[in-house]
């Protein structure tokens, strides 16, 4: 039972040979003892520390010991030290001492060892009450941090929130209003290409031409900035999904691009999940999109779509034969407008991913891609297995 | 009703719902339909009935691909009592009331028009006697509900806006 | 000037408007056709009052309708026309550049005939208010109120038949608080 700071114990006795026998008794290392030859010594003594245990001599002139123990009773600070009365008297003050709060009596003449193994519990459980507490204190202090970090996550959660939020807002009012004045360029240029007629020489033609297709560049960038800015911004419309038939219409909605081609089709059994079917055909829309145009210098494009089951989640894979990318640029694959081929190369404004990648967040699940260039590219995304998990997240 | 054309039901998106009897009369429409290098599928179906399968798909129409079409016309030759009453029971089918409707009536009166409209008639079609002036009908009919118009979003993908990319 | 009206064409911005005069010249039923720029306007012209009063009478064989308008949109106005008893059976045909589900929808519930997205593309444009201008004007019954009128004498137009109508419309034009 080796401690480190000595516990304290109060020693109460107008007589200060009693005090000292008193001392040669509890002698231990492990008790600091503390003399006080009145009551009110002991009140004061009790203000400087705490103690253990008081040791007390009922008998005492001026304050009784019964009266120190009610005093000491009454404080809220000292009411609950254990107090050992000690008395030459057995019943009378007895009764009156139990009263007052003393925990236990001893009588005159002593026996040592009862009252050192009496003291000695007092002051194990004194020392073990000071442990919990400092314990308890402990944990409310780290509680409180928690809490304060929690807070301060929660806060920041939602700054960034409500700053998303106003970004996809600011995205579809701009891309929205842009839309006007893009098609009154477009059309009075193709007005005033008519209206020219035979009159316009080659580099008038030209001119008119290249406005035009910059106009329709930017017709497409504003779609899509506008399509991006809707999966983030547009609710949820939960259901239970059969990807089987919706990956099969988004197939035949791009018919027109895959006329001519050659194009090899391998889609595996696709579960029924949970979410919103027109953000989740979307996700499809891209992905094929992708996949069709990145194949196109192929002369056979082969194009996978399968999923697989996962300890909790459903992992889905489109896979094609195309031109690929370059896996040390994948970090930038799903960045908005980021793109890893030219306009040269290949036509696009770097979107579809993009949207992709949010749509799927949307749903908690995760999008990443693979590459060998000149092979091939897999882009894989994950949906949660059980509908619970599927809730808004704060983004 | 021919298999070919049921073949037709069953795989494709079907954009216009085409509801008639009469043979000749949907022979005529398809081939009309059919002009300008639209990308449309057409059904033909010949009454209330198989109507309302086809849009709640069940019955014989039960694995069909999914969605509404994106306009539902009610030939020269349905009945109008009929044609009204599925007019109706489209009008209040929280499913189905939203989806563009065309009657082609034969001679209709003011009285006709107007509780035709009342009724929630999209459009309403005065048939005409010459094969040419109806299948150029037809073929304005298809242009603009089938390419141009912007059906509700419970109808099937449009065509449209896939090419443009929007 | 006695033409009929067969198209109420209600459209705040002045380019869009240019641009559909544009097509339905090339079709040419400009000169039946009428701009407002709101939808109190185009109550106004359907009632017959404020700067309308004196208009000959006769409903319009259709009515397009931009979605997006200052003071009443084009929602209220649709509503509202859709409500009246003699108003009703005009077709309206949203005209609009949104394609946002909700609007569709919205459209849709409130009994629009058609809805028609306003392309970026021009030769898209173009080719779908051809389609909607060749059904709604030569194939769609016409609605009861409308009144069918000759058309004007060219040799009385004046300058050739594009000018009368132009100029009655930019008289409108001109009155119209933008």
């Amino acid at each position: 039972m080796a401690h480190e700071a000595p516990v304290n114990i109060l020693l109460v006795d107008d007589k200060t040979e009693n005090l000292l026998a008193l001392e040669s008794i509890l002698e231990a290392p492990g008790y600091h003892l503390v003399r006080a030859l009145s009551g009110q010594d002991a009140l004061l003594a009790l203000l400087a520390r705490d103690y253990a245990a008081i040791v007390l001599d009922v008998q005492m002139p001026g304050m009784t010991g019964i009266e120190l123990a009610q005093i000491v009773r009454g404080r809220k600070k000292t009411q609950h030290i254990p107090i050992l009365f000690l008395t030459a008297h057995s019943e009378e003050n007895a009764i009156a001492g139990y009263q007052a709060g003393a925990v236990d009596f001893l009588t005159k003449p002593l026996q040592p060892a009862v009252l050192r193994s009496k003291v000695a519990v007092f002051a194990d459980l004194f020392r073990k009450s000071s442990a919990l507490k400092l314990e308890v204190e402990e944990r409310r202090q780290a509680e409180e941090r928690i809490g304060q970090l929690n807070k301060e996550l929660s806060e920041r959660v939602e700054e960034l929130a409500a700053a998303n939020a106003e970004l996809e807002s600011f995205s579809y009012t701009v891309s929205h209003d842009l839309r006007a004045p893009l098609r009154q360029v477009s059309g009075f240029v193709a007005l005033l290409q008519e209206s020219l007629g035979e009159r316009q020489s080659e580099q008038d033609s030209e001119y008119i031409g290249l406005i035009a297709t910059a106009v329709n560049r930017m017709g497409h960038l504003i779609d899509d900035l506008l399509r991006f800015s809707r999966f983030g911004r547009a609710e949820l419309n939960r259901s239970l999904v059969n990807l089987t038939p919706l990956v099969e219409q988004v197939r035949e909605t791009l018919a027109p691009v895959i006329a001519g081609r050659d194009v090899r089709w391998k889609i595996g059994q696709l579960p029924e999940v949970e979410g919103d079917s027109a953000m989740l055909r979307q996700v499809f829309a891209s992905l094929l999109d992708n996949a069709l145009k990145f194949t196109r210098t192929r002369a056979c494009a082969e194009i996978e779509v399968g999923a697989r089951r996962e300890s909790d989640e459903h992992v889905f894979f489109v896979r094609d034969n195309g031109v690929g990318f370059d896996p040390r640029h994948a970090g930038k694959l799903f960045g908005v407008f980021e793109r890893l081929h030219t306009g040269a190369e290949f036509e696009g404004t770097g979107i579809g991913l993009a949207s992709v990648r949010r749509i799927i967040q949307r749903h908690n699940g995760r999008s990443w891609a693979e590459s060998v260039p000149n092979e091939g590219t897999v882009v894989y995304f994950s949906l949660p297995l059980s509908s619970t998990k599927i809730y808004e997240s704060l983004h | 009703m021919s298999a070919a054309l049921v073949a037709t039901a069953m795989s494709a998106l079907a954009r216009i719902l085409f509801v008639d009897d009469t043979p000749a009369e949907w022979q005529l429409a398809l081939a009309s339909l059919a002009d300008g290098a639209l990308m449309e599928q057409t059904t033909v179906v010949k009454d209330k009935d198989e109507a309302l399968d086809f849009l709640h798909e069940r019955g014989s129409f039960r694995r069909r691909v999914s969605g509404l079409p994106a306009v539902v016309v009610l030939g020269p030759n349905v009945r109008r009592p009929t044609a009204m009453s599925l007019l109706k029971d489209i009008r209040s089918d929280a499913m189905l009331r939203r989806v563009p409707v065309v009657m082609i009536a034969t001679a209709p009166d003011e009285e006709t028009v107007r509780s035709a409209y009342e009724q929630g008639v999209n459009s309403l079609i005065r048939t005409h006697d010459d094969v040419q002036i109806r299948a150029e009908r037809y073929a304005a009919l298809a242009l603009f509900w089938g390419w141009a118009n912007e059906p509700p979003p419970e109808s099937v993908g449009q065509p449209k806006s896939q090419r443009l990319g929007q | 000037m006695n033409l009929s009206t067969d198209i109420l064409l209600v459209e705040d911005d002045p380019g869009d408007v240019r641009l559909a005069l544009a097509v339905f010249r090339a079709l040419k039923v400009a000169d039946r056709c009428v701009v407002v720029n709101d939808g109190e306007q185009a109550l106004d012209f359907l009632h017959l009052k404020g700067r309308f009063s004196k208009r000959p009478p006769g409903l319009p064989r259709l009515i397009l309708l931009d979605l997006k308008m200052p003071r009443m949109n084009g929602f209220e106005f649709l509503q509202q026309v859709k409500a009246d008893q003699e108003f009703k059976t005009i077709p309206v045909i949203a005209l609009t550049s949104s394609r946002e589900e909700r609007d569709v929808e919205r459209a849709y519930d409130l009994n629009v005939n058609g809805y028609v997205v306003k392309s970026i593309d021009f030769s898209d444009y173009r080719a779908t208010l051809q389609a909607l201008a060749k059904y709604w004007e030569n194939v769609n019954e016409r609605p009861p109120g409308f009144v069918e009128r000759e058309p004007v004498d060219s040799s009385k137009s004046g300058k050739g038949k594009e000018h009368p109508p132009m100029h009655r419309l930019g008289f409108l034009w001109f009155l119209s608080p933008c």
